[in-house]
């Protein structure tokens, strides 16, 4: 039986580093999802950017959000902006799962799905959990995914990436 | 959407909303329909929603049958936001999902793909 989810690349940072990119993404599976887990060295915004043979830096993405706090639910977006993704993340352990639907057509704008979270702490650090649409305005293929922080922290040691293809029957 | 042809009023949902500025949140029961995909727009310069879907435990004759999505659509300067839950009231497996829009129709290249998960 095939399986649902093939592991296309994974990583586990071995030194601390301020974005991580896939390259070469094949473009023979019909879903992406992308899987985040690490820590910051300091809080930051874990974006995203993407490209065909090169990493987009244009002004050619946006988003909307949906978040809460514990306290309260808040949305917001951006347009026009240069990354995909902009989710607030610390020090602590944080997750982000990522959908790229249709990711390989050369026909439609590119759609994506984020869902993240920044745990709580007994410190007081305050947990966050969200969820994203974005937008890259370009019809071409994805084949390379770069995550990056916006104020330039390092993802540390021990932080993992993985990118898994799926493919439908 | 609509599971194994039924479209008698068995269906429930709740969900939370965003559109980048306030967040609302909804509940409906005796639905005809369940919505789980958000409010999509008519497509704009290529621009699609998107949704991503769970069917829990979907062939489980002894229960009924829930569902929970995420799902959104951005146009650079117009979004939404979605994550909601359904319940089909229906011990019935799962053997057919209809993809229902709104009244205006896919547009040319929605595309729609299904996946099994087996433990």
């Amino acid at each position: 039986m095939a399986s649902t989810y093939t592991p296309i690349a994974t990583t586990t940072l071995g030194s601390a580093a301020a974005s991580y990119t896939f390259t070469s993404i094949p473009s023979t599976y019909t879903d992406l999802v992308l899987v985040f887990s690490g820590t910051l060295s300091s809080a930051d915004y874990v974006c995203m950017r993407v490209g065909n043979g090169s990493i987009d830096t244009g002004s050619n993405y946006s988003h909307t959000d949906l978040s809460g706090n514990g306290t309260s639910a808040s949305s917001s977006r951006s347009s026009n902006a240069t990354y995909f993704f902009t989710a607030p993340m610390n020090t602590n352990q944080n997750n982000m799962i990522i959908n790229f639907q249709n990711y390989s057509n050369t026909t439609t704008n590119k759609t994506a799905l984020l869902r993240w979270n920044t745990p709580l702490t007994d410190g007081g650090a305050t947990g966050v959990v969200g969820a994203e649409v974005a937008l890259w305005r370009s019809t071409s293929a994805i084949n390379q995914i770069r995550v990056l922080t916006y104020a330039g922290q390092n993802f540390n040691t021990g932080s993992t990436f993985t990118l898994y293809g799926i493919q439908a029957a | 959407m609509q599971f194994n042809g039924d479209t008698a009023g068995n269906y429930n949902a709740h969900a939370i909303e965003a559109n980048g500025s306030s967040v609302s949140a909804q509940s409906q029961t005796s639905l005809t329909i369940v919505n789980l995909g958000g409010p999509f727009t008519t497509q704009t310069a290529n621009a699609f929603g998107g949704s991503v879907i769970d069917f829990l435990d979907y062939a489980d004759t002894n229960k009924y049958k829930t569902v929970r999505a995420i799902g959104g659509q951005d146009l650079n300067g117009y979004g939404t936001m979605m994550f909601a839950s359904g319940l089909w009231r229906s011990t019935s497996a799962i053997t057919s999902i209809k993809m229902v829009s709104g009244g205006t129709g896919w547009a040319q290249y929605s595309s729609f793909a299904l996946y099994g998960i087996k433990g």
